[in-house]
């Protein structure tokens, strides 16, 4: 009696599962796939790219399932799904700052992009591809903009000073037109007006101005180059910004609210971010319309290093687990790579693409009211050419945040030795090599 | 022969709590068994590792960053022993006495800041606490002639701020601990002390605190075993944790970087274990100490 239930029960659930596998395959005419990106206007850009492809391709139409998630959770949701080989999705964003670490735990889960890259490979911004790169050349995932370092300065206050922005061609330039532009304002004897404001918990300002040296954190193959002589010179200028010329104010980092009303309230005359700084300014310093140019970054004095660098960024990667690893490679190079997938990175994401020919769209020729009616993308253009390639390695995140929380700390808030510092930090982070 | 089974009374219990055993293990026991592993091993993700003895248990006390968060973990647990166990009590006391109207009012008044989301907390202190002249706690120090304070960058004022979220936090929790502690204390002792002569501070040096001894050492304990578990509150307020000069760098918080930033799980797991035994030794000499263990009289 109980075992011949049993044997019902079986069966029952024998005919289920096969009577499953058949709706399935009866009904997917389109290939699902799941995405996850910690952007909302990433997840709307690429449904808008799926609808274009499954116009162009209604053999092989997809079907984008987009998730927008918070972003320490994604990345850590992510990780996660990678290590025990269940619940990832397709195709997913991932932040540069987590790319290492993520790629160096998960290689084999992740998908090599190189086949479907080099196609495109003579028509973008190589350079770019470096950050997921292994030194293998295997490309784990594409990049989403460039990211161009430039100088975003407020011409009001600078010409106020007496300073033309054109004229500004080296650092030390810089420094000059700093000295007049800074000044004590409400006569407390200290000065409330900066040319710049460099961060204690971010390592923006470092970054840029060292990687125009062609230094940062790693070489090529990952070691840690943190206490090299062009970060060490990169350093102790910004520091002397501060403690000796007295023309940077130190703030903790950029991207707050009580930052931008700073800005905003014209207490800065300059900063230096990538392009995508420009959403940050339209969107949160309203105040500062038509007083904003951009211009490249100014040179380290005696021709050294290049005009801009590149900084931020996000990889797009495939994983293993995709239910059409062709189908979301060969996509996903269409959203990203493609003359019309550049465009669309800039008219709906404001981004700089890394696809050159998107330049010659006439949507670049845009002139910006915010930025004195300048056709602001064509500078950026013309400093592709001075984007030099970028190496990571999994201890970026640990680098980063021993620069955040300790070395940079160290240096611009408490004024310490940058020598020390920088020496000190690159050891602890040798030792975990 | 199944009937048989369910009417054995020896197996019949058992049956019965075989779906809270089922999860027990697999959600209680499995994951400490299994991070004891952990802790043995040089982890490289999940899916490789080296066995290494107890080298992360020799490492983590020889870690400086370790080492920092116990110092930070205990400032804090210090600071949130002498805000939350004299303010509720003290609240509690006020609130208990009949010369107080609209008891409800109040409770209700601290209660809510328990119940509100510390995600949401953090996020509103963080523009209470900001360092310009501007930020809403710099102004109303400034009414009492006070220069701004940078709350959330000087590294000497991080823990401060946390305790500070912390007192306004659990200020109404203890305060239901104690007046719960309270109605337990007869009207008579009062009475009776009364007529023999003593005052208000004597009535409750001399009834008040002995008597509610349990409960403050029930809250104490609770502190210390927060104080150490310290992790949301910093994680929200500097992103990710990220305090200026490691300030207010938690075990909580390096543990959860060392495993989910750093991907080093078995280091991860042995800063588990030291943080869970750091709270069993000290919880221990607390109630030693206050006489928790001792023969009821």
């Amino acid at each position: 009696m109980f075992l011949s239930s049993i044997k019902k029960v079986l069966v029952l659930s024998v005919i289920i599962i096969f009577g499953m596998l058949f709706t399935v395959s009866s009904v997917s005419a389109q290939t699902e796939m799941d995405m996850w990106t910690f952007v909302n206007a990433h997840a709307e850009f690429y449904e808008m790219m799926a609808e274009n492809w499954n116009q162009e391709n209604p053999d092989r139409a997809i079907t984008l399932n987009t998730q927008v998630l918070p972003f320490n959770q994604m990345h850590d949701k992510l990780n996660i799904a990678l290590q025990t080989g269940m619940g990832a999705p397709d195709i997913v964003d991932i932040e540069i700052g987590k790319f290492p670490g993520i790629l160096e735990n998960n290689a084999e889960t992740l998908v090599d992009l190189s086949s479907v890259i080099d196609e495109y490979r003579d028509d973008i911004l190589e350079a770019r591809l470096a950050p997921y790169s292994t030194p293998d050349n295997k490309v784990y995932g594409i990049p989403t903009h460039v990211g161009t370092y430039l100088m975003y300065y407020n011409v009001d206050m600078l010409e106020e000073a007496g300073v033309s922005i054109d004229d500004i061609e080296t650092w030390d330039d810089y420094l000059e037109a700093g000295k007049k532009v800074s000044k004590d304002t409400d006569g407390d004897g200290e000065n409330d007006q900066f040319m710049l404001a460099v961060p204690s918990e971010e390592a923006s300002a470092f970054d840029g101005m060292s990687r125009q040296l062609g230094s940062n954190y790693f070489d090529q193959d990952g070691n840690v180059i943190l206490d090299r002589e062009e970060n060490i010179r990169t350093l102790k200028r910004l520091k002397d910004y501060v403690y000796k010329y007295e023309i940077a104010d130190v703030v903790t980092d950029y991207h707050e609210q009580n930052f931008y009303n700073a800005l905003n309230n014209e207490k800065y005359a300059s900063i230096f971010m990538p392009q995508w700084y420009m959403i940050r300014f339209t969107d949160f310093m309203p105040d500062l319309k038509g007083k904003i140019r951009v211009r490249p970054l100014p040179a380290w004095p005696n021709g050294e290093g290049t005009l801009s660098t590149m900084g931020g960024g996000t990889g797009t990667a495939v994983t293993q687990e995709a239910s059409d690893v062709e189908l979301a490679k060969e996509f996903l190079a269409y959203a990203k790579l493609t003359r019309e997938a550049g465009v669309k990175i800039w008219t709906d994401l404001g981004f700089d693409p890394i696809v050159t020919d998107a330049y010659n769209d006439e949507s670049f020729q845009e002139k910006f009211p915010y930025f004195g009616n300048e056709k602001v993308m064509l500078t950026i253009q013309d400093l592709q050419s001075e984007i030099q390639p970028l190496y990571f390695s999994d201890l970026l995140t640990r680098l980063r945040d021993q620069l955040n929380e300790e070395t940079l700390y160290e240096i611009f808030e408490n004024g310490g030795d940058v020598e020390k510092n920088i020496k000190e930090a690159a050891e602890k982070l040798r030792a975990e090599q | 022969m199944l009937k048989n089974l369910f009417y054995n009374k020896k197996v019949v219990p058992w049956i019965f709590i075989t779906p809270f055993l089922l999860f027990f293990t697999v959600f209680k026991v499995w994951p400490i068994v299994y991070s004891a592993y952990l802790s043995l091993h040089e982890m490289s993700g999940l899916n490789t590792s080296n066995f290494v003895g107890l080298q992360n248990y020799f490492e983590v006390f020889s870690d400086s960053d370790f080492l920092k968060a116990v110092w930070n973990n205990t400032k804090y647990m210090i600071g949130t022993m002498i805000t939350l166990i004299p303010i509720p009590l003290i609240f509690a006391v006020l609130l208990d006495s009949k010369h107080c109207k609209g008891k409800n009012i109040y409770k209700a008044i601290l209660f809510i800041p328990t119940l509100t989301s510390l995600v949401i907390a953090a996020a509103v202190f963080k523009i209470l606490l900001y360092e310009g002249e501007a930020g809403i706690i710099n102004t109303i120090i400034g009414l009492f002639g006070f220069s701004p304070q940078k709350w959330l960058i000087s590294p000497y004022l991080t823990i401060p701020s946390v305790i500070l979220i912390a007192t306004w936090r659990w200020t109404g929790m203890n305060l239901i601990y104690f007046t719960t502690g309270l109605t337990g204390i007869s009207q008579e002792l009062y009475e009776s002390a009364s007529i023999d002569g003593a005052n208000m501070l004597q009535r409750f040096f001399y009834i008040t605190v002995p008597l509610l001894k349990p409960i403050i050492i029930f809250v104490a304990t609770l502190n210390l075993i927060g104080g150490y578990k310290l992790f949301t509150e910093v994680f929200m307020l500097w992103d990710g944790g990220a305090s200026p000069g490691k300030s207010a760098l938690t075990m909580a918080v390096l543990l959860y970087r060392t495993a989910f930033s750093y991907f080093e799980l078995g280091y991860a797991s042995t800063i588990g274990f030291v943080m869970a035994l750091i709270i069993l030794v000290l919880s221990l000499i607390q109630l030693k100490i206050t006489g928790f263990f001792n023969e009821e009289e």
